[in-house]
């Protein structure tokens, strides 16, 4: 894809003999909400450190047409990402970071910045190093909505965070920030929360992408079916990719099922993303 | 924002985050002086410039004067030490790396200034209070003189003249100073990108040992000490200056001539181990920053 913000071809990565990645290949386009979703340790920090530059890989990574690795101080004028909320400069104060930040980033507002902030308990002569977890992850958010970046990444952003802080970091993310014209990918391990906002989701397994597709397409191509135990067998036989027993029924997930087929043995719905990823991820599918 | 706006930033967060050692510490020890100066003055204990009252109150300014700015030295050599053993590994140790990481600046940018602010920047903030400190020494030259006639009045006019000139003299042996030390420095804060605090005592351990490792492996065949022992006593002293030079300076009955020592200064500089000090710091910070560009944890 020749207009993608972000692509991937044969990325490796090995800690010494120990292989993380074994040769991802996807492309991002522009204007998309992505989610990449797995467990800890399955590759997903290191996925996104080979994309912002931070890591050494095997294969082809291309972000806004140049190599991260090789050009990231560059390219982090159009990029703009959280990793750690706890890793803004602890000895400035909020005013001094927007000052110092408006001298050294090319796409930063301070006036945005200081727009973002209103409405939070952040103040612009606090000191960074005494605000709390809360409030750090509101002035890191309200730092990168500020940058007029082209991609945006969130590496678990909202991790440590009460529900409330991470419902209104989600939804001025969405507000305030996103445009056609910006692309946003987003880790977290809770699915749950930002699966209305995403266009596309990966599924990433022990170093492999084991899903990369668009939301609007999954209803097309996986089926949630429950199915009372007589009819069990029968569900069995065209094939779940997963299943469990939940309040004495069976719950099957299908990839690709024939859903009128489904739609005769209980009932259809769609597989919520947590559904999803408990299904795909399980390396016990429950099936047999 | 231009390239000097990016400069300016990165300066301002070096000051910003160490300007308790550089800014008001030395304040502090300035008021210090100041209020020791003025109880020693107005409680007369200056008996032993009465007793013995062979300088006139110019030359024990320019003395004075030249201590003081001796004594700032001493205190900028030790406090570069603790910031170069820190500020390098500072953004790994407060967990702040993937911020800067995330900012369009490489490391070698972050480095350089944190280097320049180390060998530039600090030392002028500090040659700003030996200079205050100066002028201070100034009023209670003459506040002895008050107290005591026999020292005799440091006339405004002198006093202006003798302060341009040892200042100027001091601003000259500072630049040379931080640029014969540059290496030393380099060393001790390319060692904390690796090792964080740690380079402190690595800064002398290593070379400590690779000292002991030429003695044990070629005992008896080079000078005393060994090469590499030899060297670094030489690096460790500065001999823009001799003791000739600093006995002139204290028993010259002529005002102090500032022109006379940086010529003495430039005569005594080994320019050619000036120039290797200084590729050997460039070696140095690279390599640091190419390490720092590979590493985030």
């Amino acid at each position: 894809m020749t207009n993608s913000i972000v692509s991937v071809r044969s990325l490796k990565k090995q800690f010494g003999k120990n292989e993380i990645l074994h040769g991802l290949d996807f492309d991002i386009p522009p204007g998309r909400i992505y989610g990449l979703v797995g467990h800890n340790g399955a590759g997903k920090t290191t996925t996104l450190n080979a994309m912002l530059g931070l890591t050494s890989y095997e294969g082809s990574v291309q972000v806004l047409g140049q190599d991260p690795y090789a050009h990231r101080a560059s390219l982090m004028k159009d990029v703009a990402f959280i990793s750690d909320v706890a890793s803004l400069p602890r000895f400035l104060k909020v005013r001094e970071l927007f000052q110092m930040l408006a001298d050294i980033h090319p796409n930063f507002s301070g006036e945005k910045a200081v727009k973002f902030l209103e409405g939070t308990d952040v103040k612009l002569g606090a000191l960074i190093g005494n605000l709390s977890k809360g409030m750090l992850a509101q002035l890191h958010l309200a730092v990168v909505l500020a940058i007029d970046a082209k991609l945006l990444v969130l590496d678990e952003p909202t991790l440590g965070l009460d529900i409330t802080y991470r419902k209104r970091f989600y939804r001025r993310l969405l507000e305030d920030y996103m445009t056609a014209e910006r692309t946003l990918l987003i880790t977290t391990h809770q699915v749950d929360e930002i699966e209305f906002m995403l266009s596309d989701i990966m599924f990433i397994r022990d170093g492999a992408l084991i899903l990369h597709m668009p939301m609007e397409d999954v209803p097309a191509r996986f089926t949630q079916l429950v199915v009372s135990p007589e009819r069990a067998d029968a569900a069995r036989a065209l094939k779940p990719v997963f299943a469990e027993t939940r309040f004495g029924q069976t719950v099957m997930v299908y990839d690709g099922a024939d859903q009128a087929a489904l739609g005769a043995l209980g009932s259809v719905t769609t597989p919520t993303l947590s559904d999803l990823f408990v299904a795909l991820m399980s390396r016990d599918s429950g099936v047999n | 924002m231009t390239a000097f706006s990016s400069w300016r930033a990165l300066f301002v967060r070096e000051y910003l985050e160490h300007r308790m050692a550089f800014q008001w510490a030395p304040i502090g020890i300035l008021t210090l002086i100041g209020i020791a100066g003025l109880s020693s003055v107005t409680l007369r204990r200056i008996d032993g410039l009465e007793k013995f009252p062979y300088f006139d109150a110019l030359k024990i300014y320019e003395l004075g004067y030249l201590v003081l700015l001796a004594l700032w030295l001493a205190y900028l050599a030790v406090a570069l030490f603790f910031y170069f053993g820190d500020a390098f590994s500072a953004d790994r140790r407060n967990n702040a790396m993937l911020f800067w990481k995330s900012m369009p600046i490489t490391d070698a940018k972050i480095l350089t200034s944190k280097v320049l602010a180390g060998l530039l920047f600090f030392p002028a903030l500090i040659l700003v209070v030996a200079m205050a400190s100066g002028l201070l020494l100034y009023l209670l030259v003459n506040l002895a003189a008050y107290v005591a006639p026999i020292l005799g009045f440091l006339s405004p006019l002198a006093g202006l003249s003798a302060f341009g000139q040892v200042t100027l003299f001091g601003v000259v042996f500072f630049v040379l100073v931080m640029a014969w030390f540059a290496p030393f420095f380099a060393w001790v804060g390319g060692l904390s990108t690796i090792f964080g605090r740690w380079s402190l005592p690595l800064a002398f351990v290593i070379p400590g040992l690779l000292a002991v490792i030429e003695n044990v492996s070629f005992f008896g065949q080079g000078p005393r000490g060994g090469y590499i022992w030899q060297y670094i006593a030489y690096r460790l002293n500065y001999g823009g200056l001799n003791e000739a030079d600093f006995q002139l300076m204290a028993m010259n009955s002529r005002p102090f001539d500032a022109m006379f020592y940086i010529n003495r200064l430039i005569q005594g500089t080994n320019w050619t181990q000036m120039g290797i000090g200084l590729a050997f710091a460039v070696i140095v910070i690279f390599l640091a920053s190419e390490y720092r560009r590979r590493r985030i944890a």
